[in-house]
């Protein structure tokens, strides 16, 4: 099975993760939902079987090949979570993210063949992303509840619900985010001997972790629940800059995380 | 209506917590004017054990004391809070300053460190207090048997372990650089400050090899040297298992034969003889208006020319260099006190340990690539990675948690 038979798996799995994660929405067809989505990955996962046998070693070569392994492990962690948690939106989330990464590999083939240098083959690279990826969607929709929360507060109406949902999602990206940081040390101790080296990608990851942190000890202290939300909301900010501006920063022109 | 608190009445709250950490960050800038950087090779065993064994002694203080106002205080959320938010300022102004090594121009920045931002005082001030805070915090909390303490506890002291053994440990851990000529032993290395030295740990280099992906083929312009087309340079990725007819560019060709380690055996063939000189050359036979065109093609190294196949007089389809794949190290590892350790695979993301050495493949010869005569290995000596392990261990355990309990509530 070669990468021209991609799409013939890869259009399969798309549908049945699109049709699981809007079925899941109706209650009654719960049940159906869980079981395509469950397809989706299997049908998924076929093809990373019958592709790793076609190409006698591990795919995990080039760039395209770890985009088959995004698309496995988010969907499939995002399953996962979705059954611990019942966050619903989260099937969705995933199955979005696990097809942008399909949509990647099917619409810009050179990726198939752009190889892998040295320090990114490594067994820590696709759980390191991975996790990082799940704990941006976590923050992402803790944010948005957030502001919604801060609205309601003006009008002051309490929202206990809502104020728990928010706490329950920081502490599960948290999880997430604070694994996806550990095992990049223990990837980066292995590729160049430093599991910290205070390089600008680790220095804003560094202060997005401590502005989460102060956010879930804010809370636990019970302050002024406008401040602590406030303080979700510039975590979010620093964890967009970590992600996405760190590039572009004239501190971090010789950073090791840009490529 | 309850009448607000004077500043500095106990108990301290945020207000205070966040004076003090102020002041504790302006206490550093002062020493850091009049003393310039922090020095951690000041830290260097065995002093680093004595101040170690000293923040214990004041953890323990600290249990005995607890009812008093400073280390309630001290173990307090706003005290925790306000340090946080202190390291975060400082790490966003580490953020949007470009780091240097060694400080040589003179402005208000850099007179405050902000340029070498983990050795300020004001930063390791900050650093020393969460240290000491951490830990009073945890030795404070009573032990019992739910899943909210055990979190609190794998978290926490996950967290301790890596900032004490990291932050002390720092002066012991020492990095050089070795270079091997292929067939000796070495045991001189470079330092940080690039001085000869001599270790108590040798290195005896067998082979070295380096693994190349298959290379790429492009059309290029004979004339400019311009990978076509011009807008958006395309390569095609050779397939070894020759199929079928490949359109590329316009141009249709067929890989014929493919030798990864080739060596010219005459002016128009290849043979493969696996030795470091050779390269990758490919037997293409090109589709033309006059019939079918066939010719070996190569990039060549620094021993053996590169060999293209003229589509016309413009045009000329090429074969890419080789990227790495892998640059491979074959080696024996003796230190001074007798131990003996053998790698024949070392490779970048696979150090060898050796004892509290670990060893990296560093680099090589880049110039002459497979044909490399050294192979040079980063060295690094932290005596106390274990326990920051320990600690990285706990940690993710307590992450893995948070993700399983999520945040109790109390009904």
């Amino acid at each position: 099975m070669s990468w021209d038979s991609f799409i013939w798996f890869a259009l399969p799995s798309v549908l049945l993760w699109i049709v699981a994660s809007l079925l899941v929405y109706k209650t009654k067809y719960e049940l159906v939902s869980n079981i395509l989505f469950l397809l989706g990955i299997s049908v998924f996962l076929l093809f990373i079987i019958l592709f790793w046998q076609h190409i006698s070693r591990p795919p995990f070569r080039t760039m395209g090949e770890t985009r088959l392994w995004y698309s496995f492990f988010i969907t499939s962690i995002g399953y996962i979570t979705y059954r611990i948690w019942k966050y619903k939106w989260l099937l969705s989330y995933t199955a979005l993210v696990g097809t942008v990464f399909i949509l990647i590999n099917l619409l810009k083939p050179e990726i198939h063949s752009t190889n892998l240098m040295p320090a990114l083959q490594s067994y820590w690279f696709i759980p390191h992303v991975t996790s990082y990826i799940i704990s941006y969607s976590m923050f992402g929709a803790a944010t948005i509840a957030a502001i919604i929360l801060l609205k309601k507060l003006r009008t002051q109406k309490e929202d206990l619900k809502l104020e728990n949902l928010i706490d329950n999602l920081v502490y599960v990206g948290f999880g997430f985010l604070a694994l996806g940081m550990l095992m990049g040390c223990m990837w980066a101790k292995a590729a160049w001997g430093n599991y910290w080296s205070w390089d600008p990608k680790e220095t804003w990851a560094f202060l997005t972790i401590t502005t989460y942190l102060a956010y879930i000890h804010s809370r636990i202290q019970r302050i002024n629940l406008r401040t602590s939300l406030w303080i979700l909301i510039i975590a979010l900010i620093l964890l967009c800059i970590t992600w996405l501006g760190v590039s572009y920063l004239p501190s971090a022109q010789e950073s090791i995380h840009v490529y | 209506m309850e009448k607000r608190k004077v500043i500095w009445q106990l108990p301290w709250g945020y207000r205070e917590s966040i004076i003090i950490v102020l002041g504790i960050i302006l206490v550093g800038f002062l020493l850091q004017i009049s003393l310039g950087r922090f020095d951690f090779y000041l830290l260097s065993f065995p002093l680093n054990l004595y101040f170690g064994i000293l923040s214990l002694g004041f953890i323990v203080l600290s249990v005995f004391l607890k009812k008093k106002p400073f280390f309630v205080w001290f173990t307090s959320l706003s005290f925790s809070v306000s340090l946080l938010g202190a390291i975060t300022l400082l790490s966003i102004i580490m953020g949007l300053t470009k780091q240097v090594p060694m400080n040589d121009n003179t402005n208000i920045f850099t007179l405050l460190g902000f340029n070498q931002m983990t050795s300020s005082w004001a930063f390791v001030l900050v650093y020393l207090l969460i240290l000491l805070s951490l830990g009073s915090i945890i030795a404070k909390r009573k032990p019992c048997l739910n899943k909210r303490y055990f979190v609190f506890i794998l978290n926490h002291i996950g967290l301790w372990l890596i900032l004490f053994f990291a932050g002390l440990g720092y002066a012991d851990l020492n990095r050089y650089i070795m270079y091997v000529e292929i067939g000796e032993t070495q045991w001189r290395v470079y330092d940080k400050d690039s001085k000869v030295v001599e270790l108590p740990i040798a290195i005896e280099l067998n082979d070295f090899n380096i693994e190349e992906y298959v290379p790429k083929l492009a059309i290029i312009n004979q004339k400019t040297g311009e990978v076509l087309p011009k807008d958006k340079p395309q390569y095609h990725q050779i397939d070894t298992s020759f199929k079928d007819e490949i359109v590329f560019n316009g141009y249709k060709f067929r890989i014929k034969d493919y030798i990864h380690n080739a060596v010219r055996s005459s002016d128009s063939s290849y043979r493969e003889v696996p030795m470091k000189a050779s390269c990758p050359a490919a037997l293409v036979e090109l589709e033309t208006k006059n019939g079918l065109k066939s010719h070996w093609i190569s990039a060549g190294n620094k021993m053996q020319s590169p060999m293209f196949l003229d589509i016309d007089s413009n045009l000329a389809l090429v074969m890419t260099p080789s990227e790495t794949k892998s640059f491979i190290s074959d080696i024996e590892v003796y230190t001074q006190d007798g131990g003996y350790y053998k790698e024949e695979r070392l490779m970048v993301n696979y150090p060898l340990r050796a004892g509290n050495w670990r060893i990296y493949q560093y680099g090589y010869d880049n110039d002459m690539g497979k044909m490399s005569s050294y192979s040079s290995f980063e060295l690094v000596y932290d005596p106390w990675l274990i326990m920051v392990y320990i600690g990285i261990g706990l940690l993710a355990l307590g992450s893995f948690l948070l993700i399983i309990f999520g945040k109790n509530y109390r009904k």
